[in-house]
């Protein structure tokens, strides 16, 4: 049963988009349509629990046990079955009762069904093959912090269901050691990562929705339970590295509302409007026992950490903790007066807490199950709550808010209410946040440290396409806002660097300008000098040349005077010398005139140089000093537009650089939704594959297993056959021996017959003798009596006659005796030769049953080829469908691989 | 409609309509009158009713010719107007000759108003019998989901339906995924199987109020002030005929709108007519139905007449003595049946001797009346049995009956008494019954001293005290609106508690005597509605809100309720009165006064019901108009017209005697007496003050024991004790015995003959037959002991059903 379970549960796991129309049209089976059929028509009344009118219809054996009435269905015949007969409205009362009847193809698929015999399912006569068993029983520190955050990997983002509105929250949970946050949804759980906001994958759940999100104590798994209001609730197991359905329990009849997976992984416990506590093991799938002690629909339930309690709640208030391994009551928790709506344990199993529609929080400890603390959290009703890891806890209600508590119930936070009843919250232990929706469906997260609002989660992400959409016009937006803002930045820059360069011109002509400045001014000193000693010089020279003029006259006088003295005294050698050095004198003079001259003159047009210099200079200098006051004056205009322009080309740049990060951060998402597309969609070709195969799988299942029932057949007739022949080779052996005996007996009849025929003769030579000697006696008599007679009664001769008379009779007895044998032998004769008769005849009957049994054999023998050959091509039929079948598992697995291959790798 | 389906249809309308042709078109009725379509929602179904001069009407809205004036304004889709723009048009209606202009108003015919809970999805719960007792409106509600008992609650149940149970109930997401549409739908189980589709308009409805957010209602949505059904009345002829019923609601804001798809339908008479839920009512069997319509906390109802098809019936003219005939004999003419003939004057002796006075005509008064060869003699024997003192006992009786005087662990003997001898006091004294139940409602003082007082000892509980003052004065049980709307009356919560707070403020204190009470105005005190504990201020029920600022809340109450302003006062009176003559009410039961249970003769009961305000609250002179009328002098027999009518009087009902009466007769006709406790030997039964007094006998045959004010205490129903103990009892033989009466006639050798005579004039107040009088002669002539023969004629007589029965 379990193996169909777990093969039922894989083609669930990998199909749960398909619907069941789009399969192909099968042998109806009670597993695959009737059952569903009942179950969403009839179980409300006809269950396990209610049993109307003594009848159950929610499993097989108890359709086929019947009700108060008798039979429900008559095997192969669906016209006198009293269910169909009802459900056809064909007899009273009218099934369901104050309805119409059931649509007509769920009529004529229980018409197939009764009619085809009703048959369980198809693999009950089909071998399934071993499936393999995900373990998720965890063997090492179960509720203990895994060595790697739990994160899943890649899963697929794309929504199975999109729902532009949102509805009240039914579950959020957090993942007690990652950022990972669950949000339960439209036939979805959405994960997020807490941290990011950002969303992580969305979980399929078609059942419908989840009442309850849990992940297990180490993080790897996701519990959700749930289902549809009044049809179907099941809890699904993910496993939330790859989002796949490792388990999926429990066959409700209402949603479920309470479940949880114990510490250890090895028991689901859930439980709803069944008012049933149902506890499952994970290793088989099993139920292992139901408590049945709530009066109302339980609403919610917990293990403890530890794994050895479970609590569960009820709509009336009532709290029941149980062993878990034994579902014993452990104690039963009074205090709630209305509907149990939050239970969560503190991390050391320690305290309960529990919060109810009666607006209270009420804290546990479980030696005796007293009371620790209770105080009013919210007014108007509690709706959730969960104990924080680190012993504080968090509630929201009615009252809209959601709040932050300590274990002693004084309240450290409330959080910015909503606008409509808070539903559901859950702490984040990892990133110390609070997330909470409320009745609209809105989902804040909170810092819990200063109660910021950091975001909202949605429980309706939206379809890819329509985030690649949004991310694409994001791009386009970012781009279009990138544009002119680069733009800009490169104008502004362009301005910037002109500005900057004109300064740098500016800066130039200045340094130019102070250049010719300092150069004239340095001019204008060196000139200024040069020119006052030119001046000086000059006036020296011409002071010098203005004294000395005057005194070459009369030297010139002197010399021609003493030349004419000398000439006159010319051997006046002292006069002759004084001519000469008067002469030397006023050459000299006249020299040093004319140098001094031509020096002054020299100078002074050195002077006037210098002058024209100076007065270049200077001008240099006022011209400069202009220039300089010019640039000056451009250097700090431009200085001062120097800075707006930096900054407004800073400005620009940042914008431009901001705007390019968002354009890139919008391609990268673009690229980001992209890429979750092309994997949305190679996933789901490859779990399209996957069905293909399951289907494929399971055809050839069906194929193998009627091969199997073929083979199986086949060996039948081979066997009947067989066995003829056997019986043949039987017959034949006793035949011969029966010959060999009957001939036997044959020989010994013939040997009596003989002594019989002798016997006879002996006896009637023996009667003909004492006939013989009768006849003489009796001659002897007479003549004996005769002679008595005549004598007179001679005593001798009476005596002697007496004796012959004697004799005579006792030959006479004798051959009475003798002819009796003789009729004696004579019947032994004739049963001797009828018993030879006999015993040839049985020779003959042996020998022909001999030869028929013979012919029967060669005929037997015959007759066993053909099944034999059937057989052999049977056998390798199903050796060759098993291989199919090994192909296919080993096909799907490839798959398998491809799938882990593609969520692994990036 | 496909073409076959359709020439099918015109072949059966040219054959009824060959069929009335007989009859000449008369009047021709187009409903609503004026019609005012008040959003883009609103739709007005049109529907089209002739009369014709044989009485007879037919639904011909389907064959009338509606004709739009302004088609701008208005489209047209069947019989159904929707609006298109704002303005003013007529709507005209044309059938066999007559035409018919019916004024339209259109408002806001591009406003979509968004749906409200409390006005578009609360009647769907009423309508698809989603929120009666024995659904989710039980106390603890149904498979876990509970609504408010015929929708009192809409706030809570607004509340249940969207956050009772986090998202269970409604999807905002998936509208058509929320269980309150797939278990309505019988999408997935419920107990309560499918109760609508898909494609009806209640799921539509229930859809598109989820899609829209499920929003709760604005605090200022108009009311719904009252309802009308259309047509008012009609006659159907034959089984099969249909007539549909339209239903139009009218709000506070001045709006109204058809309401027939939200409406729920019943027949009060489903033998006769049977309705189904889009209104549709089809004739079954002859009668007479009241059919109603539910919407909000209104029950209204039409009256439908089945008529055999094509009955031959001609109306012979018959002599009304009084209103009370003539209002009748209209009816008769409705109903196609002619009253039975005039009973026998020895019957009308008895029976209005045993109705007016509770005794059996004595053998002086049978000659003499048989005697009186007066045309007036019946009118006499009224007038002269009405002045008698029997007459005033019984009525005491009856009153003691509705005021529950009887000793209680709160009343002593003595109160009991005096409160007995108040009440005596007053119909003795022929005080006008408003006198008499004001100075009784209104009463203070100690419960001797002012003896009228007892009333609110009698009953402490103000709720009960109310109800047993709209049961007794008004006939109504507004009980149902303690807990929830009354379901199929106009009666609300709110009306019940503001009723109720006119009994808030009753004071009740020690007086010397620890017997004593007395009851005083207290001056404080309220009554609080249970939904919301809103203090409720006094109203009347079904009037006005009276100052009650420092006055006595019970006098003010009493004022109104014993007056004409009371439209229930008189009328309820006149029907007990009425009751008591004809064996059941023209309202029956007589305190059962409701919408759905409306009279058989609403003329007639309003017409006496004014007479009675008329004549001053005498209720004597009513007595006198019915006694005297014809209707009460028709006799038990029937003919082929009325054999089947047991409702509306066209002849006279048999009635047991009631148990207090039989033991009178059968004590007068034996000449014996009786001695009860608290009263001289030889009173009579209806003379006995306490209730908690009783014998075997009064007991068996159903004395009140006036515990309630309930008019079922009296008990008439027939038992086998019964049988037994007149067969074998110790009250008919005894008294046979006791009373010597035959030993006397045979002491003064009376012939056996008028022995005979004189037994059957005694119980049966006729002479024997012939035949009857020869074979008893023939079989006492038998006997050797004519005394046990004569007495075992004496006690077949007061065996036979004859004597058991007023006929």
């Amino acid at each position: 049963m379990f193996r169909q379970f777990l093969a039922i549960v894989l083609l669930v796991s990998i199909t749960p988009f398909i619907d069941a129309q789009d399969k192909k049209e099968t042998r109806v089976t009670w597993d695959d349509q009737v059952s569903a059929i009942l179950k969403q028509r009839c179980a409300t009344c006809h269950n396990v629990n209610k049993k109307s009118g003594g009848l159950d219809l929610s499993t097989y054996t108890n359709i086929m046990l019947g009700g108060a009435s008798g039979d429900v269905i008559e095997i192969g015949a669906a016209a006198d079955s009293y269910l169909f007969m009802l459900i056809t409205h064909e007899s009273e009362p009218f099934m369901p009762p104050n309805a119409d009847p059931i649509p007509s193809p769920e009529i004529e698929t229980i018409k197939k069904w009764i009619d085809a015999g009703a048959p369980e399912n198809s693999g009950s006569k089909v071998m399934v093959p071993e499936k393999p068993k995900f373990e998720f029983k965890v063997s090492d520190n179960p509720s203990g912090k895994p060595t790697t955050p739990p994160m899943p990997g890649r899963i697929d983002k794309q929504p199975n269901v999109y729902s532009p509105k949102t509805a009240a929250v039914s579950a959020i949970a957090t993942n007690p050691w990652s950022s990972l946050t669950a949000i339960a949804g439209q036939k979805k759980i959405t994960l997020y990562d807490s941290n990011t906001l950002q969303i992580k994958g969305v979980l399929p759940y078609p059942e419908g929705i989840a009442y309850v999100l849990k992940f297990s104590r180490n993080g790897s798994l996701l519990l959700a339970g749930g289902g549809t209001s009044s049809s179907t609730g099941k809890v699904i197991v993910f496993n939330i590295a790859n989002g796949e359905r490792v388990f999926e329990i429990g066959d409700e009849l209402d949603a479920v509302m309470g479940a949880d997976i114990s510490a250890d992984q090895s028991l689901i416990a859930l439980g709803g409007p069944s008012k049933l506590i149902r506890i499952f093991s994970t290793t088989d799938g099993s139920q292992l026992f139901e408590i049945k002690k709530h009066t109302e629909w339980i609403t919610s339930m917990e293990f403890s950490p530890d794994g050895v309690l479970l609590a569960t709640g009820d709509r009336n208030g009532g709290l029941h903790v149980w062993e878990a391994f034994t579902g014993r009551e452990y104690l039963t928790l009074k205090g709630h007066s209305k509907r149990i709506t939050g239970i969560s344990w503190r991390a050391d199993s320690n305290i309960l807490a529990t919060s109810s529609e009666d607006g209270s929080v009420r804290l546990w400890e479980m030696e005796n199950g007293g009371q620790v603390k209770t105080w009013g959290a919210h007014s108007g009703g509690v709706s959730s709550l969960e104990f924080a890891r680190d012993g504080r806890l968090v509630t929201c209600g009615r009252d809209r808010v959601t709040k932050v508590w300590d274990q002693a119930g004084s309240q450290q936070r409330a959080f910015t209410a909503f606008a409509d009843i808070a539903m559901e919250c859950s702490f984040c232990d990892e990133t110390n946040r609070v997330i909470a929706g409320d009745w609209t469906g809105k989902i804040n997260v909170w810092k819990a440290d200063d109660g910021a609002l950091i975001g909202e989660l949605a429980s309706n992400p939206q379809l890819l396409e329509t985030r690649l959409a949004t991310s694409t016009t994001a791009l386009a937006a970012a781009q279009a806002k990138h544009k002119p803002l680069a733009e800009n930045a490169t104008k502004t820059k362009a301005n910037m660097d002109l500005i900057k360069k004109n300064l740098a011109t500016a800066t130039l002509q200045m340094e130019a300008a102070k250049k010719t400045l300092a150069t004239a001014e340095g001019q204008i000193t060196t000139y200024d000098q040069s020119t006052k000693s030119l001046d000086a010089n000059y006036k020296t020279l011409t002071a010098l040349a203005t004294k000395t003029a005057p005194v070459i006259p009369g030297l010139t006088e002197s010399v021609a005077k003493a030349k004419a003295a000398a000439a006159t005294n010319t051997d006046d050698k002292e006069l002759e010398q004084l001519t000469a050095q008067l002469q030397t004198a006023l050459t000299k003079r006249i020299n040093d005139l004319k140098t001094t001259q031509s020096t002054a003159a020299t100078t002074k047009a050195e002077l006037t140089k210098s002058q024209q210099q100076l007065a270049a200079a200077q001008k240099l200098k006022i011209d400069s000093t202009t220039t300089m006051t010019n640039a000056q004056k451009a250097m700090d205009a431009i200085a001062a537009t120097v800075k707006p322009a930096e900054e407004a080309t800073a400005t620009a740049a940042k914008l431009a650089a901001e705007a390019q990060a968002i354009v890139l951060a919008s391609q990268q998402q673009v690229e980001y939704w992209n890429g979750e597309i092309a994997f949305s969609k190679q996933l789901g070709a490859l779990h399209g594959k996957l069905d293909a195969a399951y289907e494929t799988l399971a055809n050839q299942h069906q194929t193998h297993g009627e091969l199997g029932i073929k083979a199986k057949e086949t060996q039948a007739v081979y066997n009947t056959a067989n066995a003829k022949v056997t019986a043949a080779d039987a017959t034949v052996a006793n035949t011969t021996k029966r010959v060999a005996d009957v001939t036997a007996t044959q020989a010994t009849a013939l040997k009596n017959q003989q002594t019989a025929e002798k016997s006879q003769t002996d006896a009637v030579t023996n009667s003909n003798n004492l006939k013989a000697a009768v006849a003489a006696l009796g001659i002897a008599v007479s003549k004996a009596n005769e002679a008595v007679t005549s004598t007179g009664g001679d005593k001798e001769l009476k005596a002697a006659a007496d004796v012959l008379k004697t004799l005579t009779g006792k030959k006479t007895a004798e051959l009475t005796v003798a002819e009796k044998l003789i009729v004696t032998r004579k019947t032994e004769l004739t049963v001797a030769q009828q018993t030879y008769a006999a015993s040839q005849k049985a020779v003959i009957d042996a020998q022909s049953a001999l030869a028929a049994a013979k012919k029967i054999q060669t005929e037997a023998i015959a007759a066993r080829k053909a099944p034999e050959d059937a057989l052999a091509k049977a056998n390798a039929a199903l050796a060759a469908a098993a291989k199919v079948v090994a192909d296919s598992t080993a096909g799907i697995d490839q798959i398998h691989q491809q799938v882990v291959t593609l969520q692994t790798t990036k | 409609m496909t073409a076959t389906l359709r020439y099918i249809t015109c072949l059966a309308l040219v054959i009824s309509s060959t069929v009335i042709s007989a009859a000449e078109l008369t009047e021709l009725h187009a409903y609503p009158s004026d019609i005012g379509l008040y959003n883009s929602r609103d739709r007005q179904t049109i529907t089209v009713q002739a009369v014709f001069a044989d009485g007879l009407t037919r639904d011909v809205t389907a064959e009338a010719t509606i004709t739009v004036a302004d088609q701008n304004l208005i489209k047209l889709e069947g019989t159904t107007l929707a609006p298109t723009a704002d303005g003013e048009t007529t709507v005209s209606v044309a059938f066999g000759g007559k035409t018919l202009s019916l004024p339209v108003i259109i408002k806001d015919s591009a406003v979509t108003p968004e749906l409200s809970f409390k006005l578009d999805i609360m009647p769907i719960f009423m309508k698809a019998n989603c929120n009666t007792g024995s659904c989710h409106g039980a106390a603890s509600g149904k498979d876990g989901f509970r609504l408010s008992l015929f929708g009192f609650d809409h706030a809570g149940d607004y509340q249940r339906v969207t956050r009772e149970i986090g998202n269970r109930r409604i999807n905002l997401a998936f509208p058509h995924e929320s269980l309150m549409l797939t278990k309505a739908t019988g999408a997935v189980p419920h107990t309560g199987g499918t109760r609508f589709r898909k494609d009806d308009s209640l799921y539509t409805l229930m859809h598109e109020w989820i899609d829209a957010g499920a929003v709760t209602d604005k605090t200022d949505i108009p009311t719904c002030t009252k309802i009308e059904v259309y047509p008012k009345s009609a006659v159907l002829d034959g089984q099969g005929a249909t007539q549909k019923i339209t239903v139009r609601a009218f709000y506070s804001n001045g709006t109204n709108r058809d309401v027939s798809h939200l409406a729920f339908f019943l027949s009060s008479n489903e033998n006769s007519v049977i309705i189904d839920q889009d209104g549709t009512s089809t004739a079954q069997n002859r009668g007479e139905a009241f059919v109603m319509a539910r919407f909000d906390t209104h029950t209204v109802g039409t009256h439908i007449i089945v008529l055999p098809k094509g009955l031959d019936f001609a109306w012979k003219e018959i002599p009304e003595n009084n209103y009370v005939d003539t209002l009748l004999h209209e009816k008769f003419k409705k109903l196609r049946i002619i009253p039975s003939e005039l009973c026998s004057d020895e019957e009308f002796l008895r029976r209005a001797t045993l109705d007016i006075t509770g005794r059996v005509p004595t053998v002086d008064e049978y000659n003499a009346f048989l005697a009186d060869a007066d045309p007036k003699k019946r009118d006499n024997l009224v007038d002269s049995l009405i002045g008698r003192k029997e007459f005033v006992e019984l009525w005491v009786m009856k009153w003691a009956e509705l005021l529950t005087i009887r000793t209680t662990n709160q009343i002593s003997y003595k109160s009991m008494l005096l409160y007995y001898t108040w009440l005596q006091d007053k119909i003795a004294n022929n005080v006008p019954m408003n006198v008499m139940v004001q100075d009784l409602l209104a009463s203070n003082g100690g419960t001797f001293a002012n003896a009228a007082t007892n009333y609110y000892q009698n009953e402490r509980d103000t709720l009960k005290v109310a109800e047993n003052v709209a049961q007794v004065f008004m006939g109504m049980r507004i009980q149902c609106a303690q807990c929830h709307n009354h379901p199929f009356d106009r009666w609300t919560m709110d009306d019940y508690y503001s009723f109720a707070a006119f009994f808030s403020q009753i004071g009740r204190k020690s007086a010397e005597d620890p017997r004593e009470i007395i009851v005083f105005n207290s001056g404080s005190g309220v009554v609080r509605h249970p939904v919301g504990n809103r203090v409720m201020e006094p109203k009347f029920l079904g009037g006005d809100t009276p100052d009650v600022q420092g006055k006595d809340r019970r006098q003010i109450m009493a004022n109104w309720l014993a007056s004409n302003e009371n439209p229930y006062f008189a009328r309820n009176l006149s029907n007990i009165v009425w009751a008591h003559f004809f064996g059941q009410g023209i309202i029956n039961e007589v305190d059962d006064v409701r919408v759905s249970n409306p009279p058989v003769n609403v003329a007639l009961l309003d017409t006496l019901a004014s007479k009675f305000t008329e004549y001053n609250y005498d209720f004597k002179k009513i007595v006198r108009d019915i006694c005297t009328s014809r209707a009460y002098q028709l006799s038990t027999g029937t003919n082929a017209t009325n054999e089947k009518d047991t409702s509306n009087f066209s002849h006279a009902a048999l009635r047991r005697m009631r148990a207090e009466i039989m033991l009178d007769a059968i004590t007068q006709i034996t000449s014996t007496s009786n001695k009860f406790p608290g009263l001289p030997n030889g009173a009579r039964a209806v003379q006995i003050a306490n209730g908690n007094t009783s014998t075997y006998f009064l007991t068996t045959f159903g004395r009140a024991k006036r515990e309630t004010v309930c008019a079922c205490e009296v008990k008439m129903e027939p038992n086998l004790s019964q049988a037994l103990h007149m067969l074998n009892g110790d009250t008919v033989n005894s008294k046979i015995q006791q009373g010597k009466l035959i030993p006397t006639r045979l002491g003064e050798e009376v012939p056996i003959p008028q022995i005979l005579e004189e037994l059957y004039i005694r119980c049966l107040c006729r002479k024997p037959t012939e035949k009857e009088l020869t074979n008893l002669v023939e079989i006492i002539a038998q006997e050797e002991n004519k005394q046990q023969a004569l007495e075992d004629t004496f006690w077949a007589l007061l065996n036979s059903r004859e004597f058991l029965f007023n006929h």
